[in-house]
């Protein structure tokens, strides 16, 4: 067998598998098995860009006890997290780390923007030094508001997002 | 208490303006831990010097900046502190002085207290202050690439960010 044909020949079989995991996944139990397995263990960045990262380390603790949602310990290895947690005030000189640190995450990834410096600029919104809209560095999944927002309400970010993966498409 | 800790300030008070009758301006005891002493920035070293040899602080723990626009003045504070003395270690002695708006220029403190280099560092870029006899005069905080004012004067505005 010469080179062509082994390629043609394997080419053909990795589409045809392709094929079938896509209208495997397309709906029914696998779609439903692998999004239920990402929204369980959702692993996340702990890169502290503001105060919001105390109410972060409220949230982690046992009285939420976030781990209930899947929301696994903050382990610290970026390759094998799949959740930025952007807390705070994003500066331009922060935003540079913060873009690096988003992709050197595994795929599928996801982004939480906390408190309201990270969703809009907050009360620093006219500063010559804030990133407004980190919207345009990588795509955000949920916003919470608050100054800073209670962990409550991180807590209920997390299932929002458990909610959206859950529906979302696997190999969209 | 209260009034030893009041009479201890005014003695440091009183040693400083026997010192230096012409340069220290005015002064204030704001609180028994807290001295405010008002001076003329044509004395400063030989004031600080002073400060730090004969009234036993030692190190500083910042540099502040005010800007007034509407009285032409950039103010520069001096916080000063002592670890060596423990009758004196819980004040903080403020000196304060007022610079001309268009050319903020003082001797720098650097060759007193070594504590000084960053604190300076941060207010003249913040302010535009210059610092005369300091070491490494560059910019600490603001973007690699920043080339716009001293972001921290009033009349500096960045329409870019929607200040009007």
């Amino acid at each position: 067998m010469s080179q062509d044909t082994l390629q043609d020949f394997a080419g053909v079989w990795i589409g045809k598998i392709s094929e079938v995991v896509k209208s495997m996944t397309g709906s029914g139990p696998v779609k439903y098995l692998i999004n239920w397995s990402r929204m369980y263990a959702l692993w996340p960045v702990h890169i502290t860009t503001a105060c919001c990262s105390a109410e972060f380390g409220a949230m982690m603790g046992p009285r939420l006890d976030p781990e209930r949602f899947g929301l696994q310990a903050v382990a610290g290895g970026l390759r094998q997290c799949d959740l930025l947690i952007v807390e705070g005030t994003v500066t331009k000189k922060m935003a540079k780390r913060l873009k690096i640190v988003y992709e050197q995450m595994a795929n599928p990834r996801y982004v939480i923007a906390m408190g309201d410096c990270a969703c809009s600029g907050g009360l620093f919104h006219d500063s010559y030094s804030i990133v407004n809209d980190i919207h345009k560095l990588f795509p955000v999944d949920v916003y919470i508001p608050g100054c800073p927002p209670r962990p409550e309400a991180l807590l209920s970010a997390i299932v929002k997002l458990r909610e959206k993966i859950r529906r979302e498409e696997v190999f969209a | 208490m209260a009034n030893q800790s009041q009479s201890r300030s005014e003695d440091l008070v009183n040693k400083l303006k026997a010192g230096f009758p012409d340069a220290v301006k005015g002064s204030k005891v704001e609180g028994t831990r807290r001295i405010l002493i008002t001076f003329d920035k044509d004395k400063f070293l030989e004031l600080a010097a002073f400060i730090r040899d004969e009234l036993g602080f030692d190190h500083l723990k910042g540099i502040a900046g005010i800007d007034e626009p509407t009285h032409k003045l950039i103010k520069v504070l001096y916080f000063a502190g002592s670890f060596s003395r423990t009758d004196i270690e819980d004040i903080i002695l403020v000196l304060e002085t007022e610079l001309d708006r268009s050319n903020p220029i003082i001797a720098s403190a650097v060759s007193i207290w070594p504590s000084a280099h960053f604190h300076e560092r941060e207010t003249f870029e913040m302010f535009g202050v210059k610092f005369e006899g300091h070491p490494d005069l560059r910019k600490l905080l603001t973007l690699d690439n920043w080339d716009g004012p001293p972001p921290m004067l009033k009349d500096i505005k960045f329409p870019e960010m929607g200040q009007r």
